[in-house]
């Protein structure tokens, strides 16, 4: 297969290409900010939307897609038309996956390549299950957050199956790097949605266990301390007794560094109903943020002004926040 | 436009096929929204994918499962707002319920301002000039931008100035249409002196906001 656009001759010198004739673009009568197309892509254009008016189907026109879409990856309606021609000519799939991973090197972030690959997949059905995911493995070894490779990664998942490795995956992605928020959504994507594990409620333990000792590593980390939350979406009675919670705050303020997702943790807490032990307002009291006397009686209203100085950017809310609390009104 | 509605309520971009997302959702009730007629979509069914959207950070995804983004939010909130589901600076007023879980998608809004003060598109991400506007977009419709911290975030749009104009989406690096659009826009929501003031759920100004509805 052809796939190197220098070197070949022009198509309108091209015996094979003789019968057609090339269709210019329309651009009115009074174009404005007309395009200073190149010459060789004005050209492949005028042929294409020849064939693409006559509707022709035919190794030619497939290969004149290829052209086109090397020279912009960005027209969806080539895409739409090679399709045409691939189901026309019941071309064997397989060799389109090759053709989508040489136009992903150069455009990993391009949506119609993604949705062509998708397209591509839902034929080829669960045989094409590992070659997906390890695609997807490999554009996300060169950019571990590329927004498209996960979004293709999970629809693989659900249309596709392939489940079994993924919490391994995650844990790998994260051990290179425990601040890849995008690992951190597939994780709780699969203990959500596998239907190899038993959904949140049963992952819930070992999955608190496993956060709390990445925020122990990095307590700066927001990912881990947004999942811990996530673990506890729509049970908020859960989230206020489990004593995993409270506790890793606590271990974090005793550091005295890098507390702030403790503080907003255990203000979190407070906010809905947890019952702090003496332990807590010592732990606030030793970060030498505030002369210990001078700790807001109302806990909840000391973390609060504590906020207010050490996260910063963030001063105004936390004031907010400190005005709404009932003891302040 | 009615013809692309999918069953899950997503929006497709054209007939032929193509990814479904917010973005579409967003078009879609823009759209409707300008035209003053709401019959090219069902606003309960895009409603519902938008909630499916929310992630259990706060933020929204660009599809259900998606990791949240600052696109993916801003598509989803304003695309509500547009279509009459959330009111006007909800959080300034008392009421407390919402379709949408709003404690939760203001903290994550807020928490995109990273250090450098520009705003991140996803957590654990670099600063990125166009965020200033979706996220700060979000935090505008939602009564939450007097939160953030302004200068700072000033000093590093200005970072992001080219010195023979235009923005880029980093410092340092050549400016673009787009950053440059979005610059201006973030520009406008800190209501810097001579720029005009912004409608922050289409994203242009008032001004011309007033001359298509």
């Amino acid at each position: 297969m052809a796939s190197d656009l220098q070197g070949q001759l022009p198509l309108c010198k091209r015996v094979e290409w003789s019968d057609v004739i090339p269709l210019p673009q329309d651009d009115g009568p009074n174009p404005v900010v007309a395009i200073a197309y190149k010459e060789e892509f004005r050209e492949t254009m005028d042929y294409f939307r020849a064939i693409y008016r006559a509707d022709e189907r035919s190794p030619r026109t497939l290969s004149l897609t290829r052209q086109v879409i090397l020279m912009n990856p960005g027209n969806y309606t080539v895409w739409h038309f090679r399709r045409l021609i691939l189901e026309t000519l019941n071309v064997d799939l397989h060799e389109e996956l090759d053709f989508a991973q040489q136009i992903a090197s150069g455009n990993s972030k391009n949506y119609q390549l993604w949705h062509h690959r998708r397209w591509v997949a839902e034929k080829l059905g669960t045989d094409a299950t590992l070659n997906e995911l390890n695609f997807t493995k490999k554009i996300l070894s060169v950019d571990a957050k590329n927004y498209h490779a996960w979004s293709h990664r999970q629809w693989v998942l659900k249309a596709l199956g392939g489940w079994e490795d993924e919490l391994d995956y995650c844990h790998s992605l994260l051990r290179e790097d425990i601040y890849n928020n995008s690992a951190w959504n597939q994780r709780y994507f699969v203990i959500t949605i596998s239907p190899f594990l038993g959904g949140l409620k049963a992952m819930r333990d070992s999955e608190v266990t496993y956060t709390v000792e990445a925020i122990l590593a990095n307590p700066e980390n927001e990912s881990p301390w947004r999942y811990l939350r996530g673990l506890y979406k729509d049970d908020t009675e859960g989230w206020v007794n489990d004593p995993e919670i409270p506790s890793v705050c606590l271990n974090v303020l005793s550091a005295k560094s890098n507390y702030i997702f403790a503080l907003s943790t255990l203000l979190d807490l407070l906010c809905n109903g947890f019952q702090p032990s003496q332990e807590f307002r010592d732990a606030i009291g030793a970060l030498g943020t505030s002369d210990i006397n001078q700790l807001d009686s109302n806990l909840a209203i000391a973390i609060c002004s504590i906020l207010e100085k050490v996260d910063s950017s963030r001063a105004n809310y936390w004031r907010w926040h400190k005005s709404k609390l009932p003891s302040a009104l | 436009m009615r013809n692309l509605q999918q069953p899950d309520g997503s929006f497709m971009p054209i007939h032929v096929g193509a990814e479904t997302d917010l973005r579409f959702v967003y078009c879609a009730a823009a759209i409707c929204f300008m035209l003053g007629d709401w019959s090219g979509m069902d606003r309960e069914k895009a409603k519902d994918y938008i909630l499916q959207c929310q992630s259990y950070d706060g933020g929204f995804g660009l599809t259900p499962g998606s990791e949240s983004h600052g696109g993916g939010t801003y598509c989803a909130v304003a695309s509500l707002r547009l279509m009459g589901f959330i009111e006007d600076e909800h959080l300034s007023k008392s009421a407390s319920s919402s379709v949408i879980n709003m404690p939760l998608v203001l903290s994550w809004c807020l928490q995109r301002q990273a250090a450098d003060g520009g705003f991140q598109g996803r957590a654990n991400k670099s600063s990125d000039t166009c965020y200033a506007f979706w996220v700060g977009a979000v935090l505008r419709i939602l009564g939450g931008y007097k939160f953030i911290e302004k200068i700072a975030l000033r000093r590093f749009l200005l970072t992001c100035q080219y010195e023979f104009g235009g923005f880029s989406k980093y410092p340092g690096e050549l400016p673009d249409l787009y950053h440059s659009y979005y610059g201006y826009t973030a520009f406008s929501l800190l209501e810097e002196p001579d720029l005009n003031p912004l409608c922050p759920e289409l994203g242009m100004t008032d001004l011309a906001a007033l001359g298509i509805v």
